[in-house]
């Protein structure tokens, strides 16, 4: 299918009749779609919905009326709203119109004059278009669960992306109907109701047995209908309960980021350490000071003093000192011969000599001056550098106490308004308790249905033995027979179909991830048909840009294999790719890797984006294949009257 | 004993008429028990006392 043109009448925020005509060349096969948030570009992925399957979801059915119109028509008046598709499919083309009527009553309120739109689908032959609603559904030339895979808005690009429990189970069903096995799936689920048709066709009251045997599985069955009814009831509430897990994680992600979370506590605890080991350097820095401040200060006045005094006269000659004159006095006899006794003149001049001298020879004292000053020298050079190391911690620390105040603030601020971590972690971990619980208790009924299964079908075997023996039940027996052997081959070749499109689907997938992302991580298809992403090292945890490139990739694969797989259900088609915003999470090598790449992965690729998120390396790697390009423009003609048109460029 | 082969007519007959009941126009409002009863007609049609499924 290949895309022709889009008409918009009186659509949702598109006022009048509005039109787009898309790319179709092959080599330029890229048509662009810019406008800003709620400028209409999600409307107009909706448009083909409505479209196609008559389905939009709106709060109130009115909506999807233009205001603008509604507000310029007359009571008494009527108009459409329409939306009309032309698409190419197996080399027909259809144009497929979708219209419903509104009308202003007489107190001039606008209604629905038509309840349900109508569908018109049309068929160009020999230039000409013949009308073929009676007997052509869209889903017959286009299924809804294909255009999950085509078309994308951002809602359902992040449901893909995030693999919740809606994305997964649109997968599953998608992936199913578009690869061709839900006709096989279904088959299966109608030739059990075909066997127990048959069953019930026995002529019962032919045999005794039988009908004891009868009367038995009819109890069992009794039984077998409430446990069923049991399970089908809490199956649906623990699909409900995952839906509520959704939201829980998505209020998660919303609000307190885990990571917020975690480095504010790494934070906190740093700083606590920090401030403790703060206290413990200026305590260290005291006890040091305290021993050997002192010496260092010494060490300074010995050294101004040095500087005050000439210590030329270290190696002075004068001679006497204290300790000579009480040598000489002692002796009793000066060095000039004269006796000296205590109290004559001699004596007295001695003594009086001893007021006038220095106790020792200031050569000695000079010299044990300069000895007690050298002996501070060492040590005072390493008690600066000790210094020096223990203010440096003291400032290090300090610095570092206060990054992590002003991260902590910083960090604290983008918290302010959102529920706190902790706070949805506990409902995350009381919602996994809740599912945890009710899973084992369906796994418990399952195992009673399990058991009363294996009853039934006992019963059932021994009914079917006496019922090929008897003449009445002869023929039943054998149409029964049959149904259960097609069940059989249908399930066998359901399973052989299904592992196929499991590796072929996986193969591709890989091919466009490494294509995408550039590395080797190994890619692995789950059961529920989403994808798990191994690294080298066989680590799984991905980044949302891995898991964008993760969904390209899928998406890449669906489309490729829907493409290439030709059997009875499938036949080979060219389809678009219609995607908003897609490469919003991806960092700027991956931007354009992928924009280089997702056209390759379709005939035709519509990209809608805000033009901030396009204008450079997008708008450069798609440069030489875009054929169309469009702005969506919005004019407000008051407060409340706005409109979007929508404007060619290229 | 089935027959292989009208087992194998059975299948395709019965997928065609389950894409029917999926996208075609006709077909698709049919109910469940609507649709088990029309298997059920087309393995009563082929599988009768005269051919006895052979």
């Amino acid at each position: 299918m290949i895309i022709k043109s889009l008409k918009l009448q009186n659509f949702r925020q598109f006022y009048g009749k509005q039109s787009i005509h898309f790319s179709v060349d092959a080599d330029k096969k890229v048509t662009v779609i810019l406008g800003n948030n709620t400028a209409g570009k999600t409307t107009i992925i909706e448009a083909f919905r409505w479209c196609f399957y008559c389905k939009l979801n709106l709060p109130h059915p009115l909506e999807i009326f233009n205001k603008m119109a509604g507000n310029l028509m007359k009571p008494y008046s009527e108009e459409d709203v329409s939306v009309e598709v032309c698409f190419v499919h197996s080399g027909i083309e259809y144009t497929v119109k979708t219209s419903q009527t509104f009308s202003k009553d007489e107190d001039d309120i606008l209604i629905r004059k038509t309840k349900t739109p109508e569908q018109k689908i049309y068929k160009k032959l020999d230039g000409n278009l013949e009308n073929i609603t009676e007997y052509t559904q869209i889903d017959s030339i286009f299924p809804e669960d294909l255009m999950i895979y085509l078309f994308f808005t951002g809602e359902r690009l992040k449901q893909l992306i995030d693999q919740s429990s809606i994305g997964q189970k649109d997968i599953r069903y998608a992936v199913q109907n578009v690869l061709g096995l839900k006709p096989i799936e279904e088959s299966l689920s109608h030739l059990k109701g075909v066997s127990q048709a048959f069953q019930r066709d026995y002529h019962i009251g032919s045999s005794e047995q039988m009908t004891k045997f009868q009367s038995e599985k009819e109890k069992i069955d009794k039984t077998l209908n409430r446990l069923r009814n049991d399970e089908v009831e809490l199956s649906s509430e623990i699909e409900t309960m995952n839906k509520d897990l959704d939201d829980i994680i998505e209020r998660l992600t919303r609000n307190a980021s885990k990571d917020s979370g975690e480095t504010l506590k790494k934070l906190q605890s740093e700083k606590d350490f920090k401030t403790n080991q703060l206290g413990e350097f200026w305590k260290k820095l005291g006890a040091f000071n305290k021993n050997y401040l002192p010496n260092y200060i010494s060490r300074k006045i010995y050294y101004n003093n040095e500087a005050r005094f000439q210590f030329s006269s270290k190696n002075s000659d004068e001679i006497i000192d204290k300790r000579l004159i009480k040598a000489i006095i002692d002796s009793g006899k000066c060095i000039c011969g004269e006796e000296i006794h205590p109290g004559d003149e001699h004596y007295r001049n001695l003594i009086s000599l001893t007021n006038d001298v220095c106790d020792m020879k200031i050569s000695l004292s000079i010299q044990a001056y300069l000895d007690r000053r050298n002996s501070f020298f060492d040590f005072s050079q390493s008690y600066l550098h000790e210094v020096d190391e223990k203010i440096s911690e003291i400032f290090n620390t300090n610095s570092t106490i206060q990054a992590c105040l002003v991260s902590i603030e910083d960090i604290k601020q983008t918290l302010v308004g959102k529920e706190k971590y902790q706070d949805i972690k506990g409902e995350l971990d009381k919602q996994n308790l809740k599912i945890q619980e009710k899973n084992e208790k369906i796994g418990a009924l399952r195992t009673d249905i399990g058991i009363n299964e294996k009853e039934t079908q006992a019963l059932d075997k021994k009914i079917d033995e006496i019922a090929r023996t008897d003449e009445n039940n002869k023929l039943i027996f054998l149409r029964k027979e049959y149904s259960d052997k097609l069940y059989q081959e249908i399930e066998n070749y359901y399973r052989i179909k299904e592992e196929r499109i499991k590796s072929d689907l996986t193969e591709r997938v890989q091919k466009y991830y490494i294509e995408l992302m550039g590395n080797n991580s190994k890619i692995f298809l789950n059961d529920d048909y989403t994808f798990m992403v191994k690294d080298i090292d066989g680590a799984t945890g991905t980044s949302d840009g891995q898991d964008v490139i993760t969904s390209f990739a899928f998406i890449g694969g669906i489309i490729d294999l829907a493409k290439t797989q030709v059997d009875e259900f499938i036949v080979s088609e060219p389809y678009p790719l219609i995607m908003d915003a897609p490469f919003a999470l991806l960092d700027k090598e991956h931007k354009e890797r992928s924009a280089k790449k997702m056209p390759d992965l379709c005939e035709q690729f519509i990209l809608f984006s805000v033009s901030e998120q396009y204008s450079g390396v997008i708008q450069t790697a798609l440069s030489n294949r875009i054929g169309k390009e469009y702005n969506i423009v919005m004019h407000s003609v008051s407060d409340v009257e706005k409109y979007s048109k929508i404007v060619e460029v290229l | 004993m089935t027959n292989d082969k009208m087992v194998v007519d059975l299948m395709r007959k019965i997928i065609e008429l389950e894409k029917e009941y999926i996208y075609g126009k006709t077909k698709q409002k049919l109910n469940k028990t609507d649709k088990i009863s029309e298997i059920k007609k087309i393995i009563e049609n082929s599988v009768t006392i005269e051919g006895e499924g052979r």
